[in-house]
């Protein structure tokens, strides 16, 4: 049925949709694309594993872990690797948070060589029947606890002071600074925040396909990189938009040209859409 | 097990082509995260045309060559509007699509890819094309069109005062690089006999890319350094299979947050080699 399908894709698109903000945000304040943040997404898929299955902690215990550490190593990866990069060429910037990546990715898979795990839903997972949809309750919640993150989100960014300061620092830093924001307490802050949705993601992602891997990080977080340039590298609602759209986009395409292309679908498309709007679809030039 | 000193010349030789291929690219301005896409074109042509029409092996080195460099054009083509991280990204893209299209078609043979590719690279093939590609290098950089093309990265209207459209400099330097990124695939696919498409992943582009950053812009050598230090290197750190890849990505990170400009040089990867 068409319309499971678009929740489906909703479900997927909340994932992708926070892994972009998470490197959007990190990108406004630093402007540095953090390529390792799809690694931080498998962190958190992995962390979540050692809460939950190893420590048999529940779903909102389990969840607080994922954010604490997250956030803590995103801590880690600002004072280390981003600060000192700050306004240096792209290519050093990519390959040291590429650096990153591999450091997470081998840690992962030295810790636990088994390669995939089977990751525990953390809710009971029934059929649900939402006005007459059918879901599945993980993913719903699921969908529900990205909803409510990007909702609070977009309220602190647009309502709140800090939202207002952190949206002058992407606007200008210079500027920013000499208007007497404390552009390195926000911009700790925002790597923070921004690196704890990739953990979350990454555990809502376990949650919804039972599984992680060393590998997920590559799986799902590269198309979050590429969405979030897709999305318009200077905008936060391009990389959410963009982001349900491609997970509606990859659903819908599974069901109608089989789970093959799916993936040659998603990256011709993002790709074309490059072409034709260079700044991204929500782009703001630089 | 141990790898002979011609193996390993012919796998570091490998490599510096493929790295000399992506120099181009970035210099002229363009981060290239697709160039183990591009060698990955010639691997596949080059295992087509010997075992489908049996093409003798230096003529297919030469197609491998060209198809990946119109593919090169193709991209760089397309991408003109592109600049910095979002032209990145976009090969990204490319890069990932292009192995996808390897992974569904037949002829590429699916996802087991091509194997029972005859035998045939030796150390004195990869070792007179490195020679070959240096020459050239050293000429080129001190002509027109070698300073129109160089110079574009740090700025664009160097071209444009020699003489030369930057989008034509632009474009043909990404056809060259695609071109070298091509024949190093040849030369792969006639060392390991088989051709998969995993090969054309990002993974693979992004090592070229650590190899290039690692040995630093400023001149053509840095890509030779890195690509010969990162290919050796791993052969170095042989105690554990997984924990020397941790220790890689460390050492990656160190230098790059103390030596962003690789380890031949101090400058800036775009600064003027003289000021005024």
């Amino acid at each position: 049925m068409l319309i499971d399908q678009i929740v489906n894709g909703l479900m997927l698109g909340s994932s992708y949709a926070m892994i972009a903000l998470g490197i959007g945000l990190i990108f406004g304040v630093l402007r540095i694309l953090n390529l390792a943040q799809p690694e931080f997404a498998m962190a958190g898929g992995y962390i979540g594993f050692i809460l939950s299955s190893m420590l048999d902690w529940g779903f909102g215990a389990t969840l607080m872990g994922v954010i604490v550490v997250t956030a803590v190593l995103g801590l880690v990866l600002e004072r280390l690797v981003l600060r000192p990069l700050y306004g240096g060429e792209h290519l050093s910037q990519v390959i040291a948070t590429i650096g990153v990546a591999i450091i997470l990715r081998n840690v992962a898979a030295t810790a636990f060589p088994e390669g995939e795990l089977p990751f525990p839903a953390l809710i009971e997972s029934y059929p649900l029947d939402v006005l007459g949809v059918n879901v599945n309750s993980v993913g719903a919640a699921v969908l529900t606890l990205n909803l409510l993150i990007l909702l609070l989100l977009n309220i602190v960014l647009m309502q709140t002071s800090f939202g207002r300061q952190l949206r002058a620092i992407s606007e200008s830093r210079d500027t920013a600074a000499s208007l007497g924001i404390r552009v390195n307490a926000l911009t700790i802050s925002t790597v923070a925040v921004g690196s704890a949705m990739a953990g979350i993601a990454g555990m809502a992602l376990g949650m919804m396909f039972l599984s992680i891997s060393p590998e997920m990080g590559i799986h799902y977080g590269l198309k979050g990189l590429v969405i979030v340039i897709v999305g318009g590298m200077g905008s936060l609602s391009g990389a959410v938009v963009c982001g349900f759209a491609l997970g509606l986009t990859e659903v819908v395409s599974v069901a109608y040209l089989g789970a093959t292309y799916r993936d040659f679908v998603a990256y011709t498309l993002l790709f074309l859409v490059l072409l034709v709007r260079p700044h991204g679809l929500f782009g703001v030039r630089e | 097990m141990l790898v002979t000193i011609t193996d390993l010349t012919i796998i570091v030789g490998i490599n510096v082509i493929a790295t000399l291929g992506l120099y181009l690219a970035v210099v002229s301005g363009q981060l290239s995260i697709c160039h183990a896409a591009l060698a990955g074109v010639g691997g596949y042509t080059s295992a087509l045309v010997t075992l489908k029409l049996g093409v003798p092996f230096g003529l297919a080195i030469v197609a491998s060559a060209l198809a990946a460099g119109l593919v090169g054009l193709v991209v760089s083509a397309l991408c003109l509007r592109l600049n910095g991280m979002v032209f990145a990204i976009a090969t990204l893209a490319f890069g990932e699509a292009l192995s996808l299209i390897a992974i569904n078609l037949q002829v590429t043979g699916g996802a087991l890819g091509l194997s029972n590719v005859p035998l045939r690279t030796e150390a004195w093939h990869v070792l007179a094309i490195i020679a070959v590609l240096i020459a050239a290098f050293v000429r080129f950089r001190r002509s027109r069109w070698g300073i129109a093309c160089l110079g574009i990265q740090s700025d664009s209207e160097v071209a444009d005062g020699l003489g030369i459209d930057p989008r034509g400099a632009r474009i043909a330097t990404f056809a060259l690089g695609g071109a070298l990124a091509g024949a190093s695939g040849s030369l792969g696919v006639h060392y390991f006999t088989f051709v998969h498409p995993d090969d054309l992943s990002f993974l693979g582009s992004f090592s070229l890319l650590i190899f290039l950053a690692l040995g630093g812009i400023r001149t053509f050598v840095g890509a030779i350094v890195g690509a010969t230090v990162l290919t050796v290197l791993p052969e170095v750190l042989r105690f554990s299979f997984t924990h020397r890849y941790i220790l890689y990505g460390v050492i990656l990170v160190l230098i790059m947050v103390f030596r962003p400009n690789g380890i031949l040089t101090r400058r800036p990867l775009t600064a003027p080699a003289r000021q005024g």
